[in-house]
């Protein structure tokens, strides 16, 4: 095996099966397997950690995120309508598009413009934006 | 018809008339194992099978009914001119039969075939570092290998002895197997035996070399390891370690391959079968015979007295060697690294971090060393693969 002819020239101990097995092992015998022992699991085992940290360093390095690209410039939202008087009141059964609203007591047509993010509806050409709320009666 | 002679027939062709005082004391140490395995817990999945096995082995002597016949494996004859398999499969009994695993090395190679599957190598793979503390710990097989030679055993066996040292069951027996089958009873049953005592054996040696300033370091979350690190990694292990060490491929390649099926994400069901069914039933397969070998004519001798005694040093070297590189770690690291987890280098996953985990907290009880701790573990049973891995090199 290579490993025990490179053992064999560098140590003084003879580390090959055929001696090793059959003749006695002396204490200094002992010692010098057990040197080289030691030896040998740590030279394997660091062996081991070099190429984990290289092999760490190589797929991080190649894992590391792309330049991200430049935010692009939002478009700012649209301004809202100014809001105007408008009483905050409630649907009532209406077409789907129109619906009434009432206004210092009077009952307007108004069309939904939006339901979401913000209810808005057209009265008199202006848009206006309007909370809903839930309510127990109908108001005709 | 004579019924004296009938009755005297069955009185010697039944276990009772080949029992002898060694067989009653067998009986009773199989017993005690027994007790230990099943009411306390001590390695219930191994020792149950071993010391059953040890049971009936014990109780069939009788020649022609015997269920292993330890002649053939390692009798003059089979030493000189190997084992005559043609004899085994023809006359042998049911343990012989399953003792085939054994000495071809078959049940250790898929112990640690499941062995990988069940193991994240994670920690070891995020702190590289840790590598060097499983090494550290091997220290404990080779004092007990020159203890054992101090005492008076052959290389051979002083390396058989010197293995239980790094504290993994299935290597001791590929190892023995080998080298000195004849002790391979007394080295299984000293391994497992302190493998269970472990969270009683390294406590107290933690302790005597650490201070409390030390135990109570509380480590840096590891980083995530990526897939790609952790399926690379078993191919390489399997590559490197089979270039320096051949003599290992077959236990340190089925580790790493099992390894692989867990990570790779490919192949589940065999990942799953490795792991829960294969590892089982060679479990069962591999305790009961390696437990029917301890024979009483064979295993109450002084050598067997004298291999407990040394295991037990072999596991106490280990546990120190571990805990004083930790120690050197600390000091390197400017006390960033708790020394306690050097002493889950001796192998034994994961009991051995699960100590490291309990001392830690311990001393501090906010910290959390356990993951810590997995990296030397794991790195302990590749360490004394290794080692096993020179030692046959050597003597084999």
């Amino acid at each position: 095996m290579p490993l025990m002819h490179f053992l064999n020239s560098a140590s003084s101990v003879d580390v090959s099966s055929e001696a090793a097995a059959n003749a006695e092992v002396t204490l200094t015998d002992a010692l010098g397997y057990s040197g080289l022992g030691v030896g040998i699991v740590f030279a394997v085992l660091v062996v081991l950690m070099a190429f984990i940290a290289l092999m760490s360093a190589l797929l991080r390095g190649s894992d590391k995120p792309k330049a991200a690209p430049a935010p692009k410039a939002e478009k700012p939202a649209p301004a809202p309508a100014p809001v105007s008087k408008v009483e905050e009141s409630v649907p009532v059964s209406a077409p789907d598009g129109a619906m009434y609203v009432t206004l210092d007591g009077k009952k307007h047509t108004v069309t939904v413009v939006e339901k979401v993010p913000q209810f808005t509806v057209k009265l008199g050409g202006k848009v206006h934006s309007v909370d809903v709320e839930p309510v127990e009666e109908v108001v005709e | 018809m004579n019924v004296g002679q009938i009755l005297t027939n069955l009185w010697e062709s039944s276990g009772f008339a080949a029992l002898q005082w060694e067989s009653y004391v067998m009986i009773v140490i199989s017993c005690v194992l027994l007790y230990l395995g099943i009411v306390k817990k001590f390695e219930p999945l191994l020792l149950i099978g071993i010391a059953f096995g040890m049971l009936i082995s014990n109780l069939s002597l009788v020649e022609g009914n015997a269920l292993y016949h330890a002649d053939w494996w390692v009798g003059e004859d089979a030493v000189a001119n190997g084992v005559n398999y043609g004899q085994v499969l023809r006359k042998g009994g049911f343990v012989d039969i399953l003792y085939i695993g054994v000495k071809t090395g078959i049940y250790p190679s898929l112990i640690f075939m499941g062995v990988g599957a069940m193991t994240d190598f994670g920690p070891m793979i995020a702190n590289a570092k840790s590598m060097l503390l499983g090494a550290a710990a091997q220290v404990g097989v080779y004092v007990a290998f020159f203890l054992a030679i101090l005492l008076g055993f052959s290389g051979t066996e002083a390396a058989s002895i010197g293995i239980i040292g790094g504290a993994d069951g299935p290597t001791a027996i590929w190892l023995t197997k080998s080298l000195a089958p004849h002790l391979l009873a007394p080295i299984a049953v000293a391994a497992y035996s302190y493998m269970a005592l472990i969270p009683m054996i390294q406590p107290p040696i933690m302790r005597a070399f650490t201070t409390k300033k030390e135990r109570s370091v509380k480590m840096e979350q590891l980083r995530n390891v990526s897939k790609a690190e952790k399926i690379i990694f078993p191919i390489a292990v399997t590559v490197i370690t089979c270039l320096f060490l051949p003599s290992v491929a077959s236990l340190l390649g089925c580790l790493m391959f099992g390894n692989l099926l867990r990570e790779c994400g490919v192949t589940e069901r065999l990942s799953d079968t490795v792991q829960n069914a294969l590892m089982n039933i060679v479990t069962i397969f591999l305790s009961i015979s390696v437990g029917a070998t301890a024979v009483g004519s064979s295993f109450l001798a002084l050598d067997t007295l004298k291999i407990i005694g040394l295991g037990l040093m072999a596991f106490c070297f280990a546990t120190a060697g571990g805990v004083l590189f930790g120690k050197v770690m600390y000091k390197l690291s400017g006390g960033k690294i708790n020394p306690l987890i050097g002493s889950a280098g001796v192998s034994a996953v994961p009991m051995a971090a699960r100590v490291a985990q309990l001392e830690g907290a311990k001393a501090n009880p906010s910290n959390f060393l356990l993951m810590h701790a997995m990296g030397p573990n794991v790195a302990g049973v590749i360490g004394s693969a290794v080692a096993a891995g020179f030692l046959m090199a050597v003597f084999g």
